[in-house]
């Protein structure tokens, strides 16, 4: 059996366990397999119906890395309390990174400091003074949860006591009101990580109950072929 | 002076420019043809170039004036700039010509040699502990008459006399700077760090076009004056200006990643770069509160933050200037 690691989004970097995605190459026919308790990968060169196929198309079974979250949700919003201004570095970094739905408010606030004291405009501040911030707030799908939350620590830390603070909080559901839209359909935004990141491959899949998906796969290693 | 089509490359602006200079370009009186004779012409050719240079020069530093135009500056002035006479008529003139063309430049100071030369003079006999300096009363009151007396007043008079006006004052003027005892203050006396930061005075001069010149002493809640670090007072007042630019002058080319290579100078690095650097150890001793005192100033808005060479004459006109800089420009 063949192994190769990819990663789905190459985006989502950092060398973390988790988000190491398996597949595994191999005669067997096996049907396709459920993961992450959403959606459904099946990799194979071609149309596939069924699993019973038996030419000799590789049946490539995805382990699942999207990390742990409890209570667990399809989508989470981030959000971030951050010093106003790293906002725009912060906003354009997303940007690049394909996030393109944010909503910033201007809040005040303190946190707690063990004693030590928060320095804005020259001036220090103890505890119980509230010091202008801005909260951004995000709604992702799961799988990029933890991109963001990455980025965002990078281009908004200083290292100094203020930086901020992120909260991870579980969504139901994600409505457009233009369309009514729900879910995923609600949540994807055009020119966004989906559609940065696709490649020329779109495979159709199917599910056990016989649903039809158009997966994207994306290719690491040119000279193989699915 | 090496002339470059690019002028953006190691520019030396001095004063007097030399009037011997090969033309750049011909100069547009000779493209008409003339019926003049050969020694009228030869003079015209002779006039031109060193206009053609300085206009040259004048033209390509307008996008930086374009960008920086209302902006404030806070520039620490100290070290080897401070002892030359050259140096200091240079970096005066620079903050002149900054105030011209618009950058709101305010200048911020520390004693240095000065300080020892007058406790010398009264007798007094300087007190050291672990190599630093011992400030206890009556060293703070010479320390407070030298710095906010001598040389706030000596600096304000020599910008005056290049041109522009300036306004000396010290962190006690309208309440500018309100200081706290440092947290080695207990060894070291009257050593402070600044608790708050009230640049409301400063707002008219500025508007006005005058130019603030700080020095670095401020008094505590009760009224004890403190002398406080010029680089800290520096970083704290741009933080609360909100200023575009922290420049330090310092005595060495700026933060070089290796101490004997002199071309390893780093033009460029953030926050998180200049840290892995103090961990790996290539920041020399000196040089970490300066970068600390630049840290904590990007972390508090300031937009960008140099420590440059000021024994280097128009150090300030370069780094402004120029994109090459002259020194390391640490940004967040």
């Amino acid at each position: 059996m063949a192994c190769a690691n990819a990663m789905a989004r190459p985006a989502a970097l950092p060398a973390r366990d988790r988000q190491l995605k398996e597949l595994a190459f191999g005669a067997s026919s096996s049907p396709l397999l459920k993961f992450g308790g959403s959606r459904v990968r099946r990799l194979g060169g071609g149309k596939l119906h069924g699993a019973r196929n038996a030419s000799a198309l590789p049946v490539v079974r995805a382990e699942s890395s999207t990390p742990e979250y409890f209570p667990d949700a399809k989508f989470y919003k981030v959000e971030a309390i951050l010093r106003p201004w790293r906002i725009p570095q912060v906003s354009s970094a997303l940007l690049k990174m394909g996030i393109r739905g944010v909503t910033v408010s201007d809040v005040r606030g303190f946190g707690s400091q063990g004693g030590s004291t928060e320095r804005q405009a020259g001036s220090e501040f103890s505890e119980d003074k509230f010091l202008a911030k801005v909260k951004m707030e995000i709604v992702v799908s799961k799988e990029q949860v933890e991109a963001v939350i990455d980025k965002i620590i990078e281009e908004a830390r200083t290292g100094e006591i203020g930086d901020g603070k992120i909260f991870l909080v579980p969504i139901s559901d994600v409505i457009r009101v233009r369309t009514g839209e729900r879910g995923d359909k609600g949540e994807r935004m055009s020119g966004g990580q989906t559609d940065m990141f696709s490649t020329s491959e779109h495979l159709q899949v199917v599910d056990p109950s016989g649903k039809l998906y158009l997966a994207s796969v994306t290719r690491l290693n040119p000279s193989r072929s699915f | 002076m090496a002339l470059t089509g690019n002028h953006h490359h190691h520019l030396r602006l001095s004063p007097p420019l030399p009037r011997t200079l090969a033309p750049a370009k011909t100069p547009r009186s000779l493209r008409t043809p003339r019926l003049s004779v050969a020694a009228s012409l030869a003079a015209a050719a002779a006039a031109p170039p060193a206009g053609q240079f300085r206009v040259d020069v004048l033209s390509e530093s307008l996008p930086f004036i374009q960008k920086f135009r209302g902006k404030t500056i806070v520039v620490k002035y100290g070290g080897a700039a401070m002892k030359s006479e050259a140096l200091r008529a240079s970096v005066v003139n620079d903050l002149v010509l900054l105030a011209c063309v618009g950058l709101r430049p305010v200048l911020v100071h520390g004693g240095g040699p000065e300080i020892n030369s007058w406790l010398g003079r009264l007798g007094i006999e300087p007190v050291f502990r672990d190599g630093l300096r011992v400030t206890d009363a009556s060293t703070m009151e010479i320390v407070s008459m030298v710095l906010v007396g001598k040389v706030n007043k000596h600096l304000v008079s020599l910008i005056n006399k290049a041109g522009a006006t300036a306004v000396g004052l010290s962190g006690m003027d309208g309440c500018l700077l309100t200081a706290r005892p440092a947290p080695n203050a207990a060894q070291l006396g009257f050593v402070g760090e600044v608790a708050s930061v009230d640049s409301s005075v400063l707002r008219p001069l500025t508007d006005s076009g005058h130019i603030p010149v700080i020095a670095s002493v401020a008094a505590d809640k009760d009224g004890q004056p403190y002398n406080i670090n010029a680089d800290t007072v520096a970083g704290e007042l741009a933080a609360a200006l909100g200023a575009e630019k922290l420049i330090l002058l310092t005595d060495v080319a700026g933060i070089l990643r290796d101490r004997n290579d002199p071309s390893s100078l780093v033009k460029e690095i953030d926050i998180k770069g200049v840290k892995k650097m103090i961990e790996e150890g290539l920041v020399a001793g000196g040089m970490i509160p300066k970068v600390n005192c630049c840290v904590r100033s990007l972390a508090q808005g300031v937009r960008t933050t140099s420590i440059i060479d000021g024994r280097v004459p128009h150090s300030l006109l370069l780094e402004i200037m120029t994109d090459e800089g002259a020194g390391t420009m640490i940004t967040g």
